[in-house]
């Protein structure tokens, strides 16, 4: 029974190479330079079509957030479950998570955005519906689109609620949606500071009582992230158009989000261990329980995304249809089936063999090109509400915008990392996690 | 083997070492012998009392549905607005109860949740016969059962075929697959343990019984590797499964334009619904089982406290989808859909909306505290109230919404009749006689896999013994 070989991996994983201090330079001159040529070309950029700034600010940083999100849920549900085979990815997860402050940061600016009217019309106290012309009875959608002023104009096809109500107004309006984001990155921010400062406390410590302490703040968080997300996702993203309405559309945010956040994981994790980074602690087996869980939410993102679109389609009543039919149309179709063949059909089909799950440096390829699709999948919900016959210029300035947002959030992510162990090594569960094998 | 007392409290949260899923004094022999004596020994009296009221309560059923056959109908509580009754209720229920087994038994496979081997087996049972009673309902609601088959998409000489566009006939083929997998799932994690049975057969008839079930194994490496790709692969196969099914039952009402079921969160709300009475029925089940058949060692207080998490975690889900749909239905200012809610929580049927909320919502926050988690008697009492509560949240859903939709001149009451009301009885006795049989014949709890986590048990010890040594040395270099 005792007669089984010294736990070498431990031995190993512990004296493997654990900061990444030494590389942060250099990953900062590159966090900068994506800040500073993204910038730069994306000002280039927003002078061909500059009238779509504040839209491509808005993917970029729901692109942002939902990562954060997604990782502030990882490491709660981690602790709800008490998993052991995660441990030595958490950290890197926890680090992911509390750059939320960075995004309630650059939410700043949207802000101002926002309350110029650039982005959601009620939140500017834009009275839409007093441009709105009422569309006669029995006319249908397709007709206006035939017209082309429906797709110009308003966004409302709906003869039954062609005025917003008064009490949906002050739902919508700006100090109420700024009340609600604030309560929202209040409950973040402080979910995903107790867990980092925690868990880095607990490296020095090594208290197993710090996990115990997390672990029961992780169901009442769990609760916290369900109510906040969906609110979030209603408020960013489907307040573009006010009188569109999905209860799905909460959880098809934080799908997307989900996974996002796996493909982020699996790319940070490929790129330390490249450096030799936690290289013994961080082995295949842990890549392939994280590139499932990323083959996993892509089937999830998926089902949601279809279950959306069917529902709405079958049932065809004009002001949910809308929503899509804009997207259906024209250019936006393209980018429809980009979507469901890039971001479903062709990753199912990439990343359900083992094979290529086991391969860190192929998984990495696998992330950042599941990446690539959420930021088009978050296109896909942003920009169609404000031009819904497509977009004249290519999307560059959005694209720069992405990047140079992400090298400020990628900038903090390594001074996050900095000065601390990459994977939590005063975990009690840390053994169980390095010896952890797939079966 | 194992060192464990037989009163040995395995629900500690300890996050230094896990909890042993197998509690007294046990080794290979022991748990042969245990799970296999059920299905040996004389059954207790008791069993004997429980086979004799099912089968009577199933008689009732068959009594029920003769009448229906030959009366038609009418006989049920239908009316014109409400032309879906208890019968598609009590579908939904059904199909709902059927999703904890295949959960357990493919994600939390997925998930390495080891504590699954100690209930999976009953839960696949419990799924199979749930989901018998569920496709009952449909089959015997079309009024001319005789021409059921034309469910299917049979070629004929008269060129008919189903309706390919309703989500009615989606779900003969979701719920059909269900089946397939799921028996195929139970049948085939059950063929080590029936070839456990077959060895120690004494009687002719056993030994040709379970000879014939057991497919020939003989436990050789070759059908072990083989047996474990296919559980694994089965279990890829039926996770898609457990989302789907109840996605395309909620599909029944979601497509609708009716006020109240056209709503985009049904299907993850379903599934989620649908996982939630699933491990209550689970619990209706085995609380009283592990403590007649003796099984407490094998399904111990640990995996009670985790089906109580579950339960806690789902129903909070389902909380959030209420809050999210009332919410929406306010949000969208569609008055329609204002009303279709404020009907449900405030009209004619407030009364089942009000044992839906406290049932569903309220009841499983009492899991918050470890106390109740690990009680016996209040678990028992709070996963019956879940069950209450889902039957009436299909209640809820169905009932509400068509009696009040569009049209005020068309809205009316309604009420079942005594026929509803025993077939829906009946159909417990279907279920529990399937169960029933199922413990007195078949192994309840899977053996192999137990001992597999018997095995690790003991491997668990010694990698603490390991760390313990590894500290030790790291402490002797500082």
């Amino acid at each position: 029974m005792s007669s089984l070989a010294k736990p070498t991996a431990l031995y190993d994983a512990l004296n493997d190479k654990l900061r990444i201090d030494e590389f942060a330079p250099a990953a900062n001159r590159v966090a900068g330079g994506m800040v500073v040529v993204g910038g730069l070309l994306a000002a280039l950029f927003a002078l061909w079509g500059h009238d779509r700034f504040w839209v491509a600010y808005l993917v970029a940083f729901c692109f942002l957030l939902s990562i954060s999100l997604g990782a502030l849920f990882f490491v709660l549900i981690q602790h709800l479950t008490r998993a052991g085979w995660s441990v030595v990815v958490r950290r890197v997860a926890e680090a992911i998570a509390s750059n939320i402050w960075v995004c309630a940061v650059l939410f700043i600016p949207l802000a101002i955005g926002i309350y110029q009217g650039h982005l959601h019309p009620q939140a500017a106290g834009h009275v839409v519906h007093q441009a709105i012309e009422r569309v006669p009875v029995g006319t249908t959608v397709v007709d206006m689109i035939g017209k082309g002023d429906y797709l110009n104009g308003p966004l409302l096809p709906n003869t039954a609620h062609p005025v917003l109500e008064h009490y949906k107004e002050l739902y919508l309006s700006f100090p109420a949606f700024m009340g609600r984001m604030a309560i929202c990155f209040l409950i973040w921010i402080g979910l995903t500071r107790f867990y980092f400062s925690l868990s880095k406390k607990q490296d020095e410590t090594k208290d197993p009582a710090i996990t115990s302490k997390l672990q029961a703040v992780s169901a009442v968080g769990v609760l916290l992230f369900g109510g906040t997300v969906s609110v979030a996702g209603f408020d960013l993203l489907m307040a573009l158009d006010p009188y569109w309405y999905s209860t799905m559309f909460g959880v098809y945010f934080f799908a997307g989000g989900f996974l996002a956040f796996f493909a982020t994981l699996n790319l940070t994790l490929y790129l330390m261990r490249r450096k030799g980074v936690a290289a013994v602690a961080i082995s295949p087996e842990h890549f392939h329980d994280t590139g499932k869980l990323m083959f996993a939410f892509t089937v999830f993102w998926a089902y949601i995304g279809f279950s959306q679109y069917m529902l709405i389609w079958y049932g065809n009543m004009p002001e949910e249809s809308a929503w899509f039919l804009i997207r259906q149309t024209g250019q936006w179709l393209l980018v429809s089936v980009i979507l469901l063949l890039g971001h479903f059909i062709a990753p199912f089909l990439l990343s359900m063999s083992r094979w290529p799950k086991r391969r860190p440096g192929l998984l990495a390829c696998l992330a950042a090109y599941m990446l690539v699709m959420h930021f088009i999948d978050l296109y896909w919900l942003v920009v169609p509400q404000k031009s819904p016959t497509g977009i004249a210029p290519p999307p560059l300035l959005d694209f720069f915008l992405l990047i140079s947002l992400s090298g400020v959030w990628v900038f903090f992510l390594v001074k996050s990392l900095t000065g601390v162990n990459v994977i939590p090594t005063g975990d009690p569960r840390l053994v169980e996690s390095v010896h952890f094998v797939n079966q | 083997m194992s060192e464990l007392a037989n009163n040995f409290d395995n629900t500690f949260d300890d996050p230094t070492r896990r909890a042993p899923l197998i509690t007294g004094q046990h080794n290979l022999t022991t748990i042969t012998d245990t799970i296999c004596g059920v299905v040996e020994n004389k059954p207790p009296r008791i069993w004997y009392i429980a086979f004799a009221i099912s089968f009577a309560i199933m008689s009732t059923l068959a009594g029920t549905i003769g009448y229906l056959i030959f009366a038609g109908t009418g006989v049920w509580g239908l009316n014109n607005p409400a032309a879906w009754g208890w019968a598609i209720v009590n579908f939904v229920f059904w199909v709902g109860i059927g999703h904890a087994g295949t959960l357990i038994s493919a994600i939390l496979f997925l998930f390495r949740q080891k504590w699954r081997t100690g209930i999976n087996r009953s839960a696949e049972a419990m799924t199979i016969f749930a989901v018998i009673c569920a496709g009952m309902f449909p089959g015997i609601h079309i009024g001319r059962v005789w021409y059921a088959f034309y469910l299917a998409p049979l070629p004929n000489q008269m060129d008919m075929w189903p309706q390919f566009r309703s989500p009615l006939l989606w779900d003969v083929f979701a719920v059909n697959t269900y089946f397939v997998v799921s028996l195929l799932f139970w049948y085939m994690g059950m063929v080590p343990d029936l070839a456990t049975l077959r060895d120690r057969a004494t009687s002719r008839v056993r030994q040709i019984a379970y000879g014939f079930f057991s497919l020939g194994w003989r436990g050789s490496n070759r059908h072990w590797h083989r047996y474990e790709r296919a559980y694994l692969i089965l279990a890829a196969l039926a996770t898609p499964l457990v989302l789907s099914v109840h996605s395309v039952v909620s599909f029944d009402f979601a497509v609708a334009q009716v006020p109240g079921w056209h709503t985009t969160i049904f299907p993850p709300y379903f599934v989620a619904g649908a996982i939630f009475s699933g491990f209550a029925m689970v619990l209706t089940l085995l609380i009283p089982c592990r403590h007649i058949f003796g099984l407490k060692d094998f399904i111990t207080l640990r995996h009670i406290e985790n089906m109580n998490k579950v339960i806690l975690a789902t129903g909070s889900m389902v909380g959030l989808a209420y809050a999210t749909e009332f919410f929406i239905a306010w949000y969208s200012g569609n008055p329609i859909e204002q009303f279709a809610f404020q009907n449900r929580a405030f009209g004619h049927y407030w009364w089942a909306y009000a044992i839906m909320i406290s049932c569903n919502v309220i009841t499983p926050q009492i899991f918050w505290f470890k106390k109740a988690r690990t009680n016996i008697w209040i678990t028992f009492v709070a996963s019956i109230f879940v069950n209450i509560g889902m039957w009436f949240e299909r209640f809820v859903i169905i009932i509400t919404s068509l009696t009040a939709d569009y049209i005020p001149a068309a809205w009316d009451y309604y009420s079942p009749t005594w026929v509803d009301i025993m077939t829906f009885v009946g159909s417990f006795g279907l279920f529990m006689t399937c169960f029933l049989l199922f413990c007195r014949f078949l192994p309840m709890v899977a053996i192999s896999e137990v001992k597999l986590t018997l095995a690790e048990q003991r491997h668990m010890e010694h990698i603490k013994q390991a760390y313990a040594e590894q500290a030790a040395e790291k402490g002797g270099e500082a």
